[in-house]
């Protein structure tokens, strides 16, 4: 379908149009702004009524309709944190201990390795280049539960169960890194060849040339892969079910399951739930507060709008 | 309750304990000295004295164990423990430590991690479970079936001191854990029973006598008229539950089951009698609450608050629990509420109970064979269980520290404690399979009885599909 | 299978070229962390499931080779069908709600509103918070007595059902909860959208069209991509769906939200059958194949690239 600008009156109806524009636009954007607020409303009220019921004690916890405003309509309970947070078959400072260090470690290997790899695939030459970075795409389609069985084994008998390693290790060599090497390569590839080519003439290596040129100049790909990687590492659920199994080596999401004591053993404690659920979250929200333009600048990086 | 003469086993305990002072037997030694505290433990009893009495002999036994020799032929080791709910965490920490004095070189971590089953299971096909952890009565054998737990049979043999302790254990438990294929698979560790928790004052004020003093001789009857009697509505909505009729099996229909006559599964434990006359007559019984009455919460009421806060916030007069619960209850001061055994049937004139009993069962992959076996041993000990009783943990299965137990001033807690205990005559364990799981059984029945308590399907329909279901669960697991 | 013919053209193009060995094998040294790491975690184990998943294999005793036995028997589970019917009717109706919701808000805001960044903050937030935390809040919002969900739902005079606790609403509720994370595409979109040059409306505005033929002649067609790359990544995610079913309902009640993973879950860990749950990863594989095979394949009909002007009038 073919538009054309040249049609002979077209000054004139370019003045129309725009007239009709702004008063279309203006009601248009009342209108947007209403359903962008009810919208943000709707999405915003969840973590508004995490933070109160979380303050709430146990009576005004049950009330319906719910009390919202702390000091008029309840008097806020502050020590709940504490009560949620020192529990004996729950510490929490031990599960965020080893959620630091796993979230830490297997970023550090997800960020090296797929930046190593997305190097070889964006600006080395090599025989297969092509076909390999064609397998690391089609693994973004493999759903890792094909391989859940035969890992698990292959865990077990070099005794890493109830260890770290299956959190950390894969990541070092690439398990789940396909987004990441593909975003990275994207990235990489602008960086302009001659750069390289002229810090060969001047005696480089691959080495300095990946460390000194192509790292430098990629620091807000990094960026954004460290992000995703944090909060990937940061909510890691499933594997740690599978893998931890004592409480001393939970990280917080396998941890946070340790509350559900609260409700089916104990009085349900609705409040110091959320307590405990809302302090695990502030990291993620903290990070993404402070690292917004990462998550932004990923998406134009990958190219992905088409 | 047996009690074997405790001067004759003193004797002899006090002529293994030269033996041993002199040889340097540690095992015998160690029985020598446990053996002394259940006497001292027995005479403080006599004069009914409270908790803070029982501690200090503990730790009097404590000291003179604490000096008793190292026993040179255990390793130093962290043992690692597990059982599936936080409550009794403290009390075994606390026997921990006690082992800990004893024997130096043996430290127990004890956990008790959320979705137990599931994750022990996975940890023991990782090949990193812990060295020893709670089973159930429930559980034991199919997993004794399943290679999953050591045979503690020669431990238990060579090892006379156990010998003396099982035989002061209740015999129930021993044989859950001592009998199945002629074997040993855990040493027995603490029971639960069933009674009906109510508030007094709600009682009171209906112009019903306290229930204890109508406790022998009321029935299913007189529990329909109090229920319905305790039981208020705003409209059609119930402002406060006479009687929690649906509470599960283990404290629910299972009791009034075999209250009829009936069981859930035959004596060979292979065939589902639950749609017999007897279950049908209790469904409807504990339904009509529920669905005629409005006696009985809803499952929406449930979800927000449990049986224990509804009961606690006044809003449910009389609910059944287990002893598990008698420590959290002891929490509430603000009105007066008390215990009470389970009416007996009209026609049968027997009352139903039932009973999950816990043991300690070892890991077969344990390295620390020999040192797991002594911290089982310790958790059968008087000393460990007189602090199981002395912390209103839940029932000890050695007799002598039930007595502390269902002691109010002992152990605290509910005036008609002792309802606990007199629960055991007609209590019978949860029904276990050879082969199935716990969760494999209940998983076949809880949909239908769901089902039922909505009145979505007909006592008959719910208890013939439950019927069908559980049959085939058992004819499928079976090899 | 065009994208893998021509991967493999250019794979044999490129080893025509007159590469040295020295530069092979430094490509290939660079590229070793990924490649073994496949090999190690994903390659050999995919071999090793196609043994185990013809084995009956209690995990605490060792496999013995039953041949397909456990396919056979994945075919009579109920539970399997249950889990396969939960699965895909979640996805089926969640992805294209993320889908049209998620283009929606994003369309508002790419319309120039004032405190763009604002709102890109709000909309984003709740798609980047995930996992057991997030459960549990949705856990006690949905809780039907007490609940955010019924209170909102009591504003404009619904009596809100018991979500989690009946049979017929259980799925409908862990939908909803998806719905939070709605805004999860919308930077794509976004991005999507303001690579459509101004141009193309201008020049539709020059010969008459309105909004909706705007909208539909120039706008989706040239969205189509990323509604593409949106609803392949949406399929795999659905349907590896584990963490709402499993802290949430755990399944429940009467089987209402048994995902395939929970069910693959519980056979693999709660019932140690690995050779039937190595089955079962293999049945969900072929399904997201057939899956995002269909997708692929009907792309050609609705996806439309720049470029690609020659295929349409």
């Amino acid at each position: 379908m073919a538009f054309t600008t040249k049609a002979a009156d077209a000054p004139v109806r370019r003045a129309h149009w725009r007239e009709s524009k702004r008063f279309g636009n203006t009601f248009k954007l009342t209108l947007s702004y209403i359903v962008l607020t009810f919208g943000a409303f709707l999405l915003i009220i969840p973590f508004i009524w995490m933070v109160t019921t979380s303050i709430k004690g146990p009576v005004a916890v049950m009330q319906f309709p719910p009390l919202w405003i702390p000091g008029v309509q309840f008097e806020p309970l502050w020590e709940n944190y504490p009560t949620a947070l020192l529990q004996d078959h729950a510490p929490f400072g031990i599960f965020f201990r080893n959620t630091f260090v796993i979230t830490a470690l297997a970023m550090a290997g997800q960020i090296i390795s797929s930046a190593v790899v997305a190097f070889s695939f964006a600006r080395l030459r090599w025989k297969g280049r092509e076909f390999v970075f064609f397998i690391v795409l089609a693994t973004i389609m493999l759903p890792q539960q094909v391989t859940l069985v035969p890992q698990f084994i292959l865990f077990r008998n070099l005794g890493w169960i109830n260890t770290f390693l299956p959190l950390i290790v894969p990541f070092w060599l690439g398990v789940g890194n396909a987004f990441f090497i593909f975003l990275l390569r994207q990235f990489f590839m602008r960086v302009p060849l001659d750069y390289d080519d002229a810090a060969r003439i001047d005696g480089a290596g691959t080495f300095q040339i990946f460390w000194r040129i192509v790292m430098p100049l990629s620091l807000p790909a990094l960026g954004t892969v460290a992000i995703f990687s944090f909060i990937n590492h940061w909510n890691e659920f499933f594997h740690a079910l599978i893998y931890l199994n004592e409480i001393s080596k939970y990280n917080l999401a396998l941890g946070l399951t340790q509350f559900r004591g609260f409700t089916r053993y104990e009085i349900s404690a609705w409040n110091l739930l959320m307590a405990a659920s809302l302090t695990a979250l502030v990291p993620v929200l903290l990070v993404f507060f402070f690292a917004q333009r990462y998550f932004i600048q990923g998406i134009v990086i990958s190219g992905v709008k088409g | 309750m047996k009690n074997p003469g405790p001067t004759g086993n003193r004797m002899t305990r006090r002529k293994l304990l030269r033996a041993s002072l002199i040889g340097g037997a540690g095992v015998a030694g160690a029985a020598a000295l446990a053996g002394c505290g259940e006497t001292q433990i027995v005479e403080v009893e006599k004069e009914v004295v409270v908790e803070k009495v029982v501690t200090q002999v503990v730790e009097k036994i404590v000291e003179v164990t604490a000096a008793a020799e190292m026993k040179p032929e255990l390793r130093s080791a962290n043992l690692r423990f597990q059982l599936w709910y936080p409550t009794p965490v403290p009390a075994l920490k606390n026997i921990a430590d006690l082992l800990n004095q004893k024997y130096p070189q043996l430290k127990v971590e004890v956990e008790a991690p959320g979705d137990y089953w599931t994750k022990l299971q996975t940890a023991i096909a990782g090949g990193a479970a812990p060295d020893s952890w709670w089973m159930n009565n429930v559980n034991v054998w199919a997993w004794a079936n399943k290679g999953a737990l050591e045979d503690l049979t020669p431990y238990v043999k060579k090892d006379m001191q156990v010998g003396d302790d099982l035989e002061q254990t209740w015999k129930t438990s021993v044989d859950y854990y001592g009998t199945f294929q002629g074997k040993f698979w855990g040493l027995p560790s603490m029971y639960t029973t069933v009674a009906l928790t109510y508030n007094e004052e709600m009682v009171t004020e209906a112009g019903i006598p306290p229930l204890r003093e109508i406790e022998q001789e009321w029935t299913w009857d007189d529990l329909l008229e109090i229920g319905l009697k305790l039981t208020k509505k705003d409209g059609d909505e119930t402002t406060q539950f006479g009687f929690h009729s649906t509470n599960g099996i283990e404290t629910g229909w299972l009791n009034w089951v075999r209250s009829a006559g009936g069981d859930f599964i035959d004596e060979d434990n292979r065939k589902s009698i639950i749609n017999s006359p007897e279950a049908i007559e209790a469904f409807q019984y504990l339904a009509d609450f529920r669905l005629k009455h409005g006696a009985s919460a809803s499952p929406a009421v449930l979800e927000s608050a449990n049986t224990g806060q509804l009961f606690f916030s006044r809003r449910l007069a009389i609910v059944p629990e287990g002893s598990w619960r008698l420590a959290n209850n002891a929490k509430n001061q603000e009105f007066a509420w008390d215990i009470v055994e389970m009416p007996s049937h009209p026609r049968t004139g027997m009352r139903g109970g039932t009973t999950n009993i816990c043991g300690m069962a070892m890991n077969p992959a344990t390295e620390y064979k020999d040192e797991t076996w002594e911290w089982l041993k310790f958790n059968l000990g008087a000393e460990a269980q007189n602090i199981l009783a002395t912390t209103n943990t839940l029932n000890p299965v050695r007799e002598s520290s039930g007595k502390l137990y269902f002691d109010p001033a002992v152990a605290g807690g509910p005036p008609n404690r002792q309802a606990l205990f007199r629960a055991r005559d007609y209590t019978r364990a949860l029904p276990a399979d050879p082969y199935a799981t716990w969760g494999e059984l209940v998983k076949a029945w809880v949909d239908w009885e769901r089902k039922i308590f909505t009145g979505e399907l007909t006592v008959e329909e719910g208890l013939a599909g439950m019927q069908m279901q559980e049959q085939e669960l058992l004819d499928s697991t079976a090899p | 299978m065009s994208v893998a013919g021509r991967a493999l053209k250019t794979f044999v193009d490129l080893g025509i070229g007159s590469r040295t060995r020295r530069e092979n094998l430094e490509g290939w040294l660079w590229a070793s962390p990924w490649i073994i790491g496949f090999v190690i975690f994903t390659a050999g184990p995919m071999v090793a499931s196609v043994y185990l998943s013809l084995t009956d294999y209690p995990l605490l005793q060792g496999p013995t080779f039953n041949g397909i036995d456990n396919y056979k028997q994945l075919f009579t589970d109920e539970l399997i069908l249950q889990s396969l019917k939960v699965t895909t009717i979640y996805s089926f109706v969640s992805i294209p709600l993320h889908l049209v919701i998620g283009f929606l808000i994003a369309l508002l805001l790419n319309q120039r509103v004032r405190g763009l960044s604002m709102w890109r903050v709000v909309y984003y937030l709740p798609a980047v918070v995930s996992g057991v935390a997030v459960a549990f809040l949705w856990q006690w919002i949905l809780n039907a007595d007490f609940g955010l969900a019924n209170w909102l739902l009591s504003l404009i005079g619904i009596d809100g059902p018991s979500w989690l606790i009946d049979p017929n609403w259980a799925l409908s509720a862990l939908i909803v909860m998806s719905l939070w994370g709605v805004g999860g595409g919308m930077l794509i979109y976004l991005a999507g959208l303001q690579g459509i040059p101004t141009s193309l409306y201008e020049a539709a505005e020059i010969d008459g069209a309105n909004f909706w033929q705007k909208f539909w002649i120039i706008t989706i067609p040239m969205m189509s991509p990323v509604l593409f790359f949106l609803l392949v990544i949406g399929i795999i995610g659905a349907l590896q769906t584990f963490t709402q079913a499993y802290i949430i309902t755990n399944g429940g009640p009467d089987d209402a939200t048994l995902f395939f993973m929970l069910h693959l879950y519980r056979n693999a860990f709660q019932y140690l059958k690995m050779g039937y749950a190595a089955a079962m990863a293999w049945v969900l594989f072929a399904y997201i194949m057939i899956l995002t095979l269909l997708v692929f394949r009907s792309s050609s009909l609705w996806v439309y690239y720049e470029g690609d002007f020659k295929g349409r009038g």
